[in-house]
């Protein structure tokens, strides 16, 4: 049951705007966000529930849901608010706060594939994407997915056998020790 | 002219034929490139999802870079590291405690001033639509071309006049001499990296790209993103229209096509590396 009190109604939505700047309570509800949505077509929620989630503090409803994870990022939603509300960062702060907050992101997979893709920039200072590709599908159990692809990218150049790295990766490695990030607070699972 | 360009990893990989195809044309128009040394990853749309501060720390040691060499323009094909410079550029402006803490981590202070370019803005801008069909020796008549911008070129000055319905892109292609067409999608998402993660989501937007430039009668793609050009080239194998036909149009970067408008060789523009191969769609329009 939603139990909803005049005390804690707002906890969700400020510690949303404290991270994201966004002011959610401004959400009217109608629904453009959800209407232009890249992945809600695939998903079992839409932007603009996830947003009256975060309005009626139901902070598990709202840190649990697969879309926060599936956002592409597109900005269509951000583009279309008529509050202004940039609701793909605010997407990304429930992304934070799933992981600070100890629930386990419901897409593993992109979890995973953005865990692996920060490891690699913190590694080579860029992003070396056939270990990237190789890594992702061991970590995912999908060995072979796109497998059938890389003879022709082989034979095409189209990516590199080895990784770039740059030259003062001391100074890549520095950001990522004195950066204060929820990186450090971050868990992953093993895959199950 | 001179113009700093940082090229993002996407432009050393997997998308190498849109750096390829940029230094081409930008040689061509007499544009030298200074490449931002020792640029590292922007961090990107992963960063921003786990940590605000690793998101604005990536580009903001790119923006030192670029400055301590001197550079006070840069040109950044990739939307999406576009994106994070430019944002974080824009956040140490704005905001004192961003600009406070991140000169404190990296002790160097961005006082702003760096004027960011769009690859459409610079064409725009600076190489202007008049000065690029001037340049024009083979116009590329009688190529029915779908604009795709993607979703992230619309929030730069490029797609500024109208974040639903840009005009910029087919303005240029007009410019060349191309025919652009009228289609549905050109704003819409290509997934990004959904195509790893949840390759059925992909899937399906690839799909409706597809078809609705199938639609228009399209004869090809033009793009100015390296993560909607690996999407819709590598993954268009395999997805058939609603009739069962495969699919299989050309998916060309806009410097590509810029680069057959000015008479270079499809060797110089690294053509060879596009999965869906466009050769025989351009000598049958007689542009090879």
């Amino acid at each position: 049951m939603l139990e909803l009190d005049a005390e804690h109604v707002h906890n969700l939505s400020k510690r949303v705007k404290e991270l994201s700047g966004d002011d959610v309570t401004h959400c009217i509800q109608c629904g453009k966000c959800s209407g232009g949505c890249t992945v809600a077509p695939d998903m079992e929620e839409i932007p603009s529930r996830i947003m009256r989630f975060i309005q009626l503090n139901m902070k598990e409803r709202a840190l649990t849901s697969s879309m926060v994870w599936t956002c592409s990022s597109c900005l269509t939603c951000t583009a279309r608010c008529p509050e202004g509300i940039d609701i793909a960062k605010v997407m990304n702060v429930l992304r934070m706060m799933c992981l600070a907050e100890g629930y386990t992101p419901k897409e593993k997979h992109i979890h995973v594939f953005n865990r692996l893709f920060i490891d690699m920039i913190k590694k080579y200072g860029r992003v070396y994407e056939l270990g990237l590709m190789v890594q992702n599908n061991m970590m995912a159990m999908t060995p072979f997915r796109d497998i059938g692809l890389l003879p022709a990218i082989l034979k095409k150049r189209k990516i590199g056998l080895l990784p770039h790295k740059v030259k003062a990766l001391g100074e890549v490695k520095e950001l990522f020790k004195k950066g204060q990030t929820f990186y450090k607070r971050m868990k992953v699972e093993g895959w199950k | 002219m001179e113009i700093g360009y940082y090229p993002g990893c996407s432009l050393e990989s997997a998308s190498r034929e849109f750096d390829i195809s940029l230094r081409a044309i930008c040689g061509m128009m007499n544009i030298t490139l200074v490449e931002v040394p020792d640029w590292i990853c922007c961090g990107t749309s992963p960063t921003h999802a786990v940590s605000q501060e690793l998101s604005h720390l990536l580009p903001y040691k790119n923006i030192q870079k670029a400055e301590m060499h001197g550079i006070k323009e840069l040109l950044i094909p990739c939307p999406s590291c576009l994106y994070s410079i430019s944002h974080t550029e824009a956040a140490c402006v704005t905001d004192a405690n961003v600009r406070q803490r991140l000169s404190e981590v990296t002790g160097y202070t961005y006082e702003g001033g760096l004027k960011i370019y769009h690859l459409l803005d610079f064409l725009r801008d600076r190489v202007t639509l008049g000065g690029l069909k001037a340049m024009v020796k083979k116009p590329l008549e009688g190529l029915k071309i779908a604009s795709y911008y993607g979703c992230l070129t619309r929030f730069f000055p490029a797609a500024a006049d109208d974040m639903e319905q840009p005009s910029l892109l087919e303005q240029i292609i007009e410019a060349l001499g191309g025919q652009p067409v009228e289609w549905t999608c050109k704003v819409d998402c290509c997934g990004a990296s959904l195509s790893i993660t949840r390759p059925d989501i992909t899937k399906r937007l690839l799909g409706e790209i597809l078809q609705s430039a199938t639609r228009a009668s399209a004869d090809c793609i033009a793009v100015v993103c390296p993560l909607c050009q690996s999407n819709l080239d590598i993954r268009q194998k395999g997805l058939t229209s609603p009739s069962g036909a495969p699919y299989a149009i050309p998916v060309i970067y806009l410097t590509q096509l810029i680069g057959i408008a000015l008479g270079a060789r499809s060797g110089a523009l690294g053509m060879e590396k596009l999965m869906i191969d466009a050769m025989p769609l351009l000598r049958a329009k007689g542009l090879l």
